[in-house]
């Protein structure tokens, strides 16, 4: 059953990925907004989408502009509205095992349907703005939601210091929920509840909405101007809790920091902080008594040649018992550790091979809990692409369950198959 | 168990794919047509010519090839190959104009390489002003 399921999904995407070459028009290297703004192609700024390189993370905190740009409106005609559509099509098939009830289940569906827009306005470029509306099991909601003021300091269009307001990603620069080329999500994200946007609702395993905070953010970049000099990028700022269900949520603010470096034009290091504000007894992640609970991390990334290694540890506090001051056996009390380790192999020229664009990848995560058993999560990608900005991609998931609070107790394999397409 | 062989057959087959991969560090610069490297600049090297090829080059140029035509602009931080320096007199000397024309018309190699051709976004004329222009950083 299993293998004529993963054949059915395989054999749906080729004929897919067939009609969508047979449709698509030949030329599509400016699909996108921000493709069709700077006349750059996707690869100028993301290592494979939607995973952002050195140029795409200056770009992007930079208010979308390059410096050598000057001034940046530059709405000609409808081809440069600096808007976009993503649709994802998703074939899933998923086997659990273990303590629970065992089973099988697979759907194909459109998973998500996304509005997209962003770009500087204005001339002088001081104001950058950037939205997400997301379509997804019959649901609207907003993704990322923000303004950014530009060069608060500094040189105009360096984006030395920037302050951004709205509903955002706080992670790191170079790895977060919103960059993961690995659909599969990271418990760093949905489990710790510190990189990026936290899931909302749906099992572990399922491709549910997420969420974002709102918040103030006043970041910058300090970019080298050598090649082989070193970038440095920051970031400050408050943001609401968004699990606190008895209202007064700005009388109880979360406050993050987050630094990273880029050096020797491949290596690059970065840490982040978070305290966490919110309310349940049940979940480490949401604490009761609206206290905070610190959580940090660091991670690093390497390229070399076409790999690109990334791995990162984080961590969260368990909280301070309530009672006595002695350390007790809740689940709320005890401290979780993530470990993972992520290589992704993108070649630039392989002989023999239509259009010669693809990416393999493959993620360890593994998630620790004091008194609980581990729970990991094993996950290998391949894709290939049509277009520049449409692929087909498939996942092979092995997750080993255990008794972390927040994860799936069940060991499960699971492939998905997606068609993503940008215009 | 076999989440590790998985593992084990993913690496072996990456190492195995690895040095079937072109090297990106590699300059391959494709070389132009013997008739388009025989050519000789037909547009007059005027204050002019360089004033709307220095605003074409700022708009369409500058985020690779820097403001000094140095090959260092902001676009090029995860380039394995970086632009030319054009301001390097002695390597700018060896390149002729019809072979600049050519890349400018037709692009570079799309595989280390971000420049793509430029036929149906600018006139014959803007490109050869744009030749004159990329000569003048290392005048």
């Amino acid at each position: 059953m299993r293998r004529s399921v993963l054949f059915l999904t395989i054999l749906l995407s080729i004929l897919t990925s067939g009609l969508v070459e047979f449709l698509a028009p030949p030329e599509a290297e400016a699909i996108p907004a921000f493709s069709r703004q700077t006349g750059e192609s996707c690869s100028t700024c993301h290592v494979a989408y939607p995973k952002l390189n050195q140029t795409g993370q200056n770009f992007r905190t930079n208010g979308f502009r390059f410096p050598e740009d000057k001034e940046w409106q530059d709405v000609q005609d409808l081809k440069h509205v600096p808007l976009s559509v993503e649709i994802e099509v998703e074939a899933e098939y998923t086997k659990t095992r273990g303590a629970g009830a065992s089973g099988q289940e697979s759907l194909l569906k459109i998973d998500e349907v996304e509005l997209l827009a962003g770009a500087p306005l204005g001339k002088e470029g001081r104001f950058s703005g950037y939205g997400v509306l997301s379509f997804a099991e019959g649901d609207v909601s907003v993704g990322q939601a923000y303004g950014q003021v530009n060069d608060l300091l500094g040189e105009k269009g360096h984006g030395l210091l920037n302050i951004k307001v709205g509903q955002f990603d706080i992670a790191l620069p170079f790895l977060s929920s919103t960059q993961r080329v690995i659909k599969q999500r990271y418990f760093a994200q949905e489990t710790l509840g510190i990189l990026g946007a936290r899931r909302q609702g749906g099992s572990t395993e399922s491709e549910a909405v997420e969420l974002y905070n709102t918040g103030v953010e006043i970041n910058g970049q300090l970019v080298a101007k050598e090649a082989d000099g070193i970038t440095h990028r920051y970031a400050i700022g408050l943001y609401q809790p968004k699990s606190l269900v008895n209202g007064n949520h700005l009388g109880f603010p979360g406050l993050y920091a987050t630094y990273s470096i880029h050096f020797w034009e491949r290596f690059t290091i970065g840490a982040i902080y978070k305290r966490d504000v919110v309310n349940s007894a049940l979940n480490p992640l949401i604490p009761e008594g609206k206290r905070g609970v610190d959580k940090w991390g660091i991670a690093g990334e390497v390229k070399l040649g076409p790999f690109l290694a990334t791995a990162g540890y984080f961590r969260s506090d368990g909280l301070p018992s309530t009672g006595d001051g002695a350390l007790s056996n809740a689940t709320h009390n005890r401290a979780l550790q993530n470990y993972m380790a992520e290589v992704l192999f993108i070649p630039h020229d392989i002989p023999f091979i239509p259009n010669k664009k693809f990416v393999l990848g493959g993620r360890f995560d593994h998630i620790d809990q004091e008194l609980a058993q581990s729970s990991s999560r094993t996950t290998f990608m391949g894709r290939y692409y049509i277009l520049p900005s449409v692929f087909v991609q498939a996942e092979w998931r092995v997750h080993d369950g255990g008794s972390v609070a927040g994860t799936s107790g069940q060991d499960s394999y699971a492939a998905r198959g997606f068609l993503v397409a940008a215009f | 168990m076999n989440t590790i062989h998985a593992g084990i057959a993913m690496l072996f087959t990456l190492l195995v794919l690895w040095p079937l991969t072109g090297s990106a560090t590699d300059r391959k610069t494709p070389s132009a047509p013997e008739e388009f490297l025989k050519m000789t600049n037909p547009v007059p090297l005027t204050s002019g010519t360089l004033n709307e090829a220095g605003s074409i080059y700022e708009k369409q140029c500058s985020k690779c090839h820097g403001d000094n035509g140095a090959g260092n602009g902001s676009a090029t931080k995860d380039l394995d190959v970086k632009p030319r320096n054009y301001t390097d007199k002695a390597l700018m000397e060896k390149i002729p104009d019809g072979q600049l024309f050519w890349i400018i018309c037709y692009g570079s190699d799309p595989d280390t390489t971000e420049m793509k051709g430029y036929k149906k976004k600018l006139s014959q004329e803007q490109m050869w002003s744009l030749v004159h222009y990329i000569r003048s950083f290392a005048r």
